[in-house]
């Protein structure tokens, strides 16, 4: 096949194009040539996007979306620094009080024994009410909740032989806090009126007391007792003040 | 003839396709050379703006008895005549003929088109006077005073509307990858002109909104303007040349997506520590690391296309330009991504290191493969071969040699200058000495960027005034033996 019957042979449109150019014969082999020698017009090919770019990307979007809620300011007009805080100025959460707290626990932990009412049962379960050991010096009702009680013990003439669990690290493990809350909400709740049990109390009887394993017997209670620390007086506490003197 | 044509697997298939191009180019043809002629005289010219602007910066003494020369002047002089001058203009050419061939549409009425082209050169040829004589605005990259500027947008309007008419009346079912990229930034460039100039010039916006807009504008002229031009060029030119197909259309609408979602955002990032509602900046920061998506799927989609073909790109003038630009591109741009973030921002914000990062863009970037373009696109128009490999070989390393040593130069001596800022124990006028060696860097890089242009200009005027002679049948101008392989153009 020659290079004019490839010429003849294109559409005749444009064939007349050519001709309105008004080449000579070796010019339109020229340019056929030039023509015919350029590849195809281009084309996609459907390889699939490789999945690791996939997973880069969803990472890209998330650090996208965290650098967004970092450092947007609350989306202010007038808030101009990156580490802009749109919470700053909001009011704080409240903070609930011990005694809130503990009542809180005491409903969840203690309530099926000693009873809502902190009666106990009577002959199994030790009543709180107006009980010394619990309105007492601060560091036996602490050493009981920390650590646990066990074996026989006489609250207000009754005698009761029962197993108290403990609830510190090495029993239940509640939180400091929660220990020191349930403590003050006993020593206050039902007409008792002992001070609270801070959470610094609380903090220096658990380093003294988490390490013990085997669990309180009564007599072993009131020995060994610190000195009672200083509370500072919240709200009407001081009116227990006389009792654990008492002691 | 050694190539004989009737060895190509093409040969036999698709003639009256071929016809069919050759008619599109014969229509776009005069528009075309038009504009590729005003691109390199604003390209030549803005190439001794660029010398003046960057010896000024080392030796402010330079030509200052010369008020029309001061460096502010001489600076957005230049700055105008490379992105509305020889940017632009070569994208009305490469673009438009890009987007006529593959929409197989002929520019019906090439008369409008041309005279569209000279009354954009004429608003332009306008504004930088006006920019000389010292009537420039105080806006960066808007510089060019208001009388001159509604004739571009006008002018602009009759130009572009070619590309969106070609694709109108395109043919074929299938619409190509370079088709999405410019039919886009047709629409794209017109809003962001328009925009900035309303509401920058004519009725200017309160406050800090004006430069929120001039940075939206101006890093989009860079995004949604160059970028996705330079893009669909490359788009179009390594399959057409290397005849083998773009590897993934999934990867080609990923990165065109996700340019288009993210790019318009990045602007902002110029504002970091501006005082700027914080959360647009954040918006600002996040979208310009986001761009990494587009880059790295676009870098691999090109690098997939190309892979195990690299004679082949090294022999051909067109894909050496276009590879040299497409790594460019993901060079660039993760550095730009990195840049964004503000620990980075806070070192390079006001260094000539930002300076250095705009040259990689513009130039090594989408200038090198506009270059890979015409490179292409003219021997179709005229229906000649390039007249010299030695001059496009001298033309491709001045301009590879000298753009790396003006980015290297610049990121560089602008990371110290950056440093030194930061660093309260040095004074300021020490940190500005320190960086004169680094600008006298940037002067040679200027003079290896000249001797490369001037090699094109006279490549290309050679080729233009002696169309005709030059036969296309003894096969395209490559820069090794060709005896054996079958050519790429």
């Amino acid at each position: 096949m020659n290079k004019s019957d490839k010429i003849n042979s294109s559409s005749s449109e444009s064939r007349e194009s050519m001709e309105q150019a008004a080449m000579q014969d070796e010019q339109v082999q020229d340019v056929h040539a030039q023509l015919m020698r350029e590849k195809e017009e281009p084309k996609e090919g459907f390889s699939p996007v490789p999945i690791f770019l996939m997973f880069f990307f969803a990472a890209l979007c998330f650090w996208g979306g965290v650098y967004l809620v970092e450092h947007s300011g609350g989306y202010r007009w007038d808030a101009y620094s990156p580490d802009f805080d749109p919470m700053a100025d909001a009011p704080k959460p409240v903070e609930i009080s011990l005694f809130d707290r503990g009542a809180k626990i005491y409903r969840n932990q203690c309530a099926q024994c000693h009873q809502a009412n902190g009666n106990g049962v009577a002959g199994v379960y030790p009543p709180l009410v107006a009980s010394s050991w619990v309105t007492g010096h601060p560091e036996v009702v602490a050493r009981i909740l920390i650590n646990g009680l066990n074996g026989p013990l006489i609250v207000k003439g009754k005698s009761y032989n029962g197993n108290m669990p403990a609830f510190g690290p090495g029993g239940l493990g509640l939180k400091e806090k929660d220990i020191a809350g349930v403590i003050t909400y006993i020593r206050q709740e039902w007409g008792n009126a002992a001070p609270d049990m801070t959470e610094q109390m609380i903090a220096d009887y658990s380093s003294q007391y988490n390490s013990r394993a085997a669990p309180w017997l009564a007599l072993e209670l009131k020995e060994d007792l610190g000195p009672i620390p200083e509370v500072v007086p919240l709200e009407e506490s001081v009116v227990g003040a006389e009792e654990t003197a008492e002691l | 003839m050694p190539n004989s044509y009737n060895s190509s697997p093409y040969s036999s298939r698709s003639e009256s396709v071929r016809a069919e191009l050759s008619e599109i180019d014969t229509s776009i043809r005069s528009a075309a050379i038009f504009f590729v002629i005003s691109a390199i005289g604003w390209l030549m010219l803005g190439t001794v703006f660029a010398l003046l602007a960057a010896v000024k910066s080392h030796s402010p003494d330079f030509a200052g008895a010369f008020e029309f020369l001061t460096f502010g002047r001489v600076r957005s002089a230049h700055l105008n005549a490379m992105a509305l001058g020889w940017a632009s203009n070569i994208i009305f050419a490469v673009g438009l003929w890009i987007m006529a061939r593959l929409c197989r549409a002929p520019i019906q009425h090439k008369g409008i088109l041309l005279i569209a082209g000279i009354f954009w050169n004429i608003g332009l040829t306008i504004g930088v006077f006006g920019i000389l004589s010292g009537d420039m605005t105080s806006v960066e990259w808007l510089e060019i005073p208001r009388y001159a500027t509604p004739l571009l947008a006008f002018s602009y309007a009759l130009i572009g509307v070619w590309g969106v008419i070609a694709f109108r009346f395109r043919k074929g079912d299938h619409v190509y990858v370079s088709q999405w990229y410019i039919l886009a930034a047709l629409f794209w460039f017109p809003w962001l002109y328009v925009v900035a100039q309303v509401m920058i010039i004519w009725f200017p916006a309160r406050g800090v909104v004006q430069s929120v807009t001039n940075w939206w504008f101006a890093h989009n002229v860079l995004g949604l303007w160059f970028t996705p031009m330079a893009l669909a060029t490359a788009y179009y030119l390594i399959p057409k040349v290397l005849g083998r197909p773009i590897y993934s259309y999934y990867l080609s609408v990923l990165g065109f997506w996700s340019l288009a979602i993210f790019y318009n955002w990045a602007g902002i990032h110029h504002l970091i520590g501006g005082p700027i509602p914080v959360w647009l900046i954040s918006a600002g920061i996040v979208a310009s690391v986001m761009m990494v998506i587009p880059v790295i799927v676009v870098g691999i989609n090109h690098h997939m296309s190309i892979v195990g073909m690299h004679k082949q790109v090294w022999r051909s003038p067109t894909l050496r330009f276009v590879v040299f630009g497409a790594i460019s591109y993901t060079l660039v741009s993760i550095i730009g991504s990195s840049m964004a973030l503000r620990t980075v921002n806070e070192i390079t914000h006001f260094t000539h290191f930002t300076v250095g990062h705009a040259h990689h863009g513009v130039y090594a970037f989408f200038t090198m493969i506009m270059f890979g373009g015409v490179y292409y696109m003219m021997p179709r128009l005229l229906k000649c071969e390039w007249p010299s490999a030695g001059l496009i070989k001298v033309h491709f390393w001045g301009c590879a040699i000298g753009i790396t040593i003006m980015v290297v130069a610049l990121q560089v001596g602008g990371w110290i200058q950056g440093m030194e800022m930061k660093n309260a124990e040095i004074p300021f006028l020490q940190v500005v000495q320190n960086t004169i060696p680094w600008l006298k860097a940037r002067s040679v890089s200027g003079l290896f960027l000249t001797v490369g242009h001037c090699a094109f200009a006279l490549n290309f005027f050679w080729m233009l005034l002696a169309a005709g002679t030059l036969r296309a049948k003894e096969g395209p101008t490559l820069f090794a033996n060709k005896s054996k392989e079958i050519s790429v153009g």
